[in-house]
C-alpha cells in the first residue's frame, strides 16, 4: 500500500504522459474522470521464525485473538448495510463462517503446535494447502471461490501484524483506486473513502468484487493486463464502466466529454428526450431501424421509452429459469402475444433458446444430458444443436411464437446456425407445426419471418446460399467475435485482444450485408457493438439495416445517425475495410468521429 | 444414535458455491446433527464451508449425506430442500 505521489512523475503527466487506452472487461457501469492511486496491496512478506516450546500456546492464543478481530471487524461491516443489498450480504456472511473454518483455523493451529513456527507462517502454509485443493478444481465459478478465501486470510494477517489496512490514507481528494485485486469488503469501504470507481488486473464479471461493485453502483473495469504497472500514482484516467476501457492521460477536452457521457448516463437529458420521437434516418434520408435487445415482458416499458422501433432480440431464456421448471406452451403464448400486441405494428424478434444444454440438465431430468463438464461449453451442445436434440422442448416454443404470431409481426430467430442443413432441419419441424394447427383450427401467420443468428464464421462465409432460405439476417457480434478472433473476452489473459474493431469481424459484418442485400434479406446486427457510439458509426458505414440495443443507448446511437449523411458513413465503410489491423481502424476513427461528431466526440 | 442417509442432485444452475455452501453449513448449525456430505471426494464435514466448496460439486453432481443425532431426519429434509432450489439461496 505505497501511493507514492512522486512530484517529477506528476509534472511529466501535465507535459503530456502519452496517451493510452486500456482494455479490460466492464465489471460495473459508469463513467468517472480523476486521478489514480495505485496501491499495492501485496501484503508484507510474512516472516517466519521459529517458537520457543513455551512460547507456542501464547503464540496460539495471538492467533485466535486475530481471528476474533477479523470477525468482529466483518461483522461490524455488515451492520452498516441495508438488508437491500442481499448479494453484497450474503457474501460477506460466507466471509464470516470462512474466518472461523476449520481447514483454517485448525490446521493453522495445529501447524503452530506440531512445527512450533509463528502464526503469520502458519496460516499462510494453511492457505496454501487450500490452494492446492482448489487448484484441482476443474468448474471455474467454484475454483473462484478461492479469491474469497484469500480475502479472508488477508484479515486476519493484517490483524495478526496489527496495523489496520486503511485503504487511503493520506488522500484529501476523489480517486479512482487501481490495484492488483480488491475484496468485496475493500470494495465496501469505498463507498464510504473518496472513491469514484477502481480498476483491476485479476477478476471477471461474475467475480464477488465486480457484484458488490455493481450493487453499490461503483464503476469499475476488472481484468485489465498490467495495470498496476501502466499507471502511476498522480496519473489523471478515463474510467468508462460501460464498454470496459480505460483512457490513460486523457486531453482536457476528453475528460469534459466523457464527464458529459456520464451526466447523460445520469440525468436523461432533454436534447436526447427530444430524439426520442423523431424518425431514424440520415439527413439525407436513409433509414435505419434502431431496435432493442431485451429479455423480459418488464421491459417493454423502456423498449417505449426509448423510441425503439420493435425488438431486434427478446432472449428467450428468462421464461425457463425463473420458475425452476420448463413452461408450457400456454405460458409462453401468453408472454409472446403480449409482447407482439404491445409493439404492434413493430417487428419483434424472438431468439429460440440460446443456452448450454448442461443448464437445462435439472429440468429435464430424462434427457441424458449434463455437461457440466463440457471441454469446451462454447464449441459444444448448446443453442439450435440442443433444440433440435430436444425436439419436445423446441415444438413447444415454436407452437407458442405461431400461435402468437397473428398478434403483431413476428420474427423468429434461430440461433448459432452453423450449416444449411440445420436451417432446413427447423424448417421442416416449423412445416410440420403449421400443418398441426390447421388441422386444429387455431390460427397464426403462415408468412411468419424466420430468420438466423449469424455468428459462426462458417455461416458467414455461407451467407449467399443461406440467404435463399431466410427472410432476415440477424449478426451477432458478441459471438462473431469470439469464435472468429478465437478470444474468451472473460478471460482475463486475453481479454484485451477481443476487439471489435478488428478489420476480420468489420470484413465479415460487411460480407453477410452483401450476400444478404444481394437477394433481397434484411440484414440487422444485435451485438453490444451496436450501441456503443464509438462503433455504431462503422456498422451504419457497412450497410446494415438495422441496429438492435439496450434500450438506454437508442437515442444516443440515434443522435449520431441524425448527424450523419449516408455518403460520409458508406466512405467510412469502405475506409475501415482496408484498414491492416484494429488499431488502424481506430486511429482512423480518432480524427474521422470529432470532425462529424463534434458534440459527442469534441473538437481536438 | 439415528443415522439417517439421503442422495440427491444439486440443482442450482452455479453448483455449490459460497453462498449455498454457507446456507448449508448454516442449516446444519441450527439443528442436533452432525451432517457429512460426500461427492466424488469426501466425506467431509457439513460444519466447513472450505471443505464443502473443496468438493466441487458443480449442476447436477449426485451427493450423498449422512446425518447423526436426534434431528438427523429434520436437518436432510432442510438440506435436501436446499440442494433442489436451482437457483441461490
Amino acid at each position: 500500500m505505497t501511493p507514492d505521489m512522486d512530484e517529477k512523475k506528476e509534472n511529466l503527466q501535465q507535459t503530456g504522459r502519452e496517451q493510452l487506452t486500456l482494455y479490460g472487461i466492464s465489471g460495473s457501469p459508469g463513467i468517472v474522470v480523476g486521478r489514480v492511486v495505485v496501491l499495492n496491496r501485496q501484503p508484507d512478506q510474512s516472516a517466519w521464525y521459529q517458537l520457543d516450546a513455551d512460547q507456542v500456546e501464547s503464540e496460539v492464543e495471538r492467533f485466535r485473538t486475530a481471528i476474533t478481530r477479523a470477525e468482529e471487524e466483518l461483522v461490524g461491516l455488515r451492520r452498516q448495510f441495508e438488508d437491500d443489498l442481499a448479494d453484497t450480504l450474503s457474501i460477506i456472511d460466507s466471509h464470516i463462517l470462512m474466518v472461523r473454518d476449520r481447514m483454517i483455523l485448525k490446521r493453522t493451529v495445529n501447524l503452530i503446535r506440531e512445527k512450533k513456527i509463528n502464526a503469520e507462517w502458519a496460516l499462510a502454509q494453511a492457505l496454501g494447502l487450500i490452494k492446492k485443493k482448489f487448484d484441482r478444481i476443474a468448474d471455474a465459478y467454484i475454483k473462484d471461490r478461492f479469491a474469497d478465501i484469500k480475502y479472508v486470510v488477508d484479515r486476519i494477517t493484517a490483524q495478526l501484524s496489527g496495523h489496520r489496512q486503511e485503504l487511503l490514507a493520506g488522500v484529501a481528494e476523489q480517486v479512482i483506486v487501481v490495484s492488483d485485486d480488491f475484496s468485496p469488503e475493500d470494495t465496501i469501504r469505498m463507498q464510504s473513502e473518496k472513491v469514484l470507481g477502481f480498476l483491476t488486473e485479476k477478476g471477471g464479471i461474475t467475480s464477488h468484487t465486480a457484484i458488490v461493485a455493481r450493487s453499490l453502483g461503483l464503476p469499475a473495469v476488472v481484468g485489465i493486463e498490467d495495470v498496476t504497472s501502466i499507471c502511476k500514482t498522480g496519473d489523471t484516467v478515463i474510467l468508462d464502466g460501460f464498454s470496459g476501457r480505460v483512457y490513460l492521460a486523457p486531453t482536457r477536452d476528453q475528460q469534459l466529454q466523457y464527464l458529459e457521457y456520464d451526466r447523460q448516463h445520469r440525468a436523461f437529458s432533454d436534447d436526447l428526450a427530444w430524439y426520442i420521437h423523431l424518425s431514424s434516418e440520415t439527413v439525407d434520408g436513409l433509414r435505419v431501424r434502431l431496435s432493442a435487445n431485451i429479455e423480459m415482458l418488464d421491459e417493454l416499458q423502456s423498449v417505449q421509452k426509448y423510441g425503439a422501433e420493435g425488438i431486434g432480440l427478446f432472449r428467450s431464456e428468462f421464461d425457463y429459469f425463473h420458475k425452476g421448471h420448463i413452461p408450457d406452451e400456454d405460458t409462453l403464448f401468453a408472454n409472446y402475444r403480449e409482447l407482439l400486441a404491445g409493439l404492434a405494428p413493430d417487428p419483434v424478434t424472438i431468439r429460440t433458446l440460446d443456452v448450454g444444454g448442461d443448464k437445462f440438465a435439472a429440468l429435464l431430468p430424462a434427457s441424458g444430458v449434463r455437461l457440466g463438464l463440457e471441454r469446451n461449453p462454447a464449441l459444444g451442445l448448446r443453442s439450435i444443436r440442443f433444440s433440435l436434440r430436444e425436439p419436445a422442448l423446441f415444438i413447444t416454443q415454436l407452437r407458442a411464437m405461431l400461435r402468437a404470431s397473428c398478434y403483431g409481426r413476428l420474427r423468429i430467430l434461430l440461433p448459432l446456425i452453423s450449416s444449411l442443413s440445420e436451417l432446413q432441419r427447423v424448417r421442416s419441424i416449423l412445416h410440420t407445426i403449421m400443418e398441426d394447427l390447421d388441422r386444429e383450427g387455431i390460427p397464426f401467420n403462415p408468412g411468419v419471418e424466420v430468420g438466423i443468428m449469424i455468428e459462426v464464421p462458417s455461416a458467414v462465409v455461407m451467407a449467399d446460399s443461406l440467404a435463399a432460405e431466410v427472410d432476415f439476417f440477424s449478426i451477432g457480434t458478441n459471438d462473431l467475435i469470439q469464435y472468429s478472433l478465437a478470444i474468451d473476452r472473460s478471460n482475463e489473459h486475453v481479454a484485451h485482444m477481443y476487439e471489435p474493431l478488428h478489420p476480420a469481424v468489420l470484413r465479415m459484418i460487411s460480407q453477410t450485408v452483401v450476400a444478404g442485400h444481394d437477394q433481397g434479406v434484411e440484414v440487422s446486427l444485435c451485438g453490444e457493438m451496436a450501441g456503443d457510439i464509438v462503433t455504431a458509426p462503422v456498422l451504419l458505414g457497412l450497410g446494415l439495416d438495422e441496429l438492435s440495443m439496450r434500450p438506454s443507448a437508442i437515442p444516443y446511437v440515434k443522435r449520431l445517425l441524425r448527424h450523419s449523411c449516408s455518403r460520409q458513413l458508406t466512405d467510412l465503410g469502405s475506409k475501415v475495410l482496408k484498414c491492416g489491423d484494429g488499431g488502424e481502424v481506430r486511429n482512423l476513427l480518432t480524427s474521422y468521429l470529432p470532425r462529424y461528431y463534434p458534440e459527442e466526440f469534441g473538437d481536438r | 444414535m439415528t443415522v439417517v442417509r439421503r442422495q440427491c442432485r444439486v440443482q442450482n444452475l452455479k453448483g455449490i458455491h459460497c453462498r449455498v455452501a454457507t446456507r448449508l453449513a448454516e442449516i446444519v448449525a441450527d439443528h442436533e446433527a452432525t451432517v457429512q456430505i460426500t461427492g466424488s471426494d469426501g466425506p467431509v464435514d457439513c460444519t466447513s464451508i472450505l471443505d464443502i466448496l473443496s468438493l466441487a460439486l458443480v449442476h447436477g453432481s449426485r451427493v450423498r449425506f449422512k446425518a447423526q443425532g436426534p434431528d438427523a431426519d429434520k436437518v436432510l429434509a432442510a438440506v435436501e430442500t436446499l440442494l433442489s432450489r436451482t437457483n441461490d439461496p
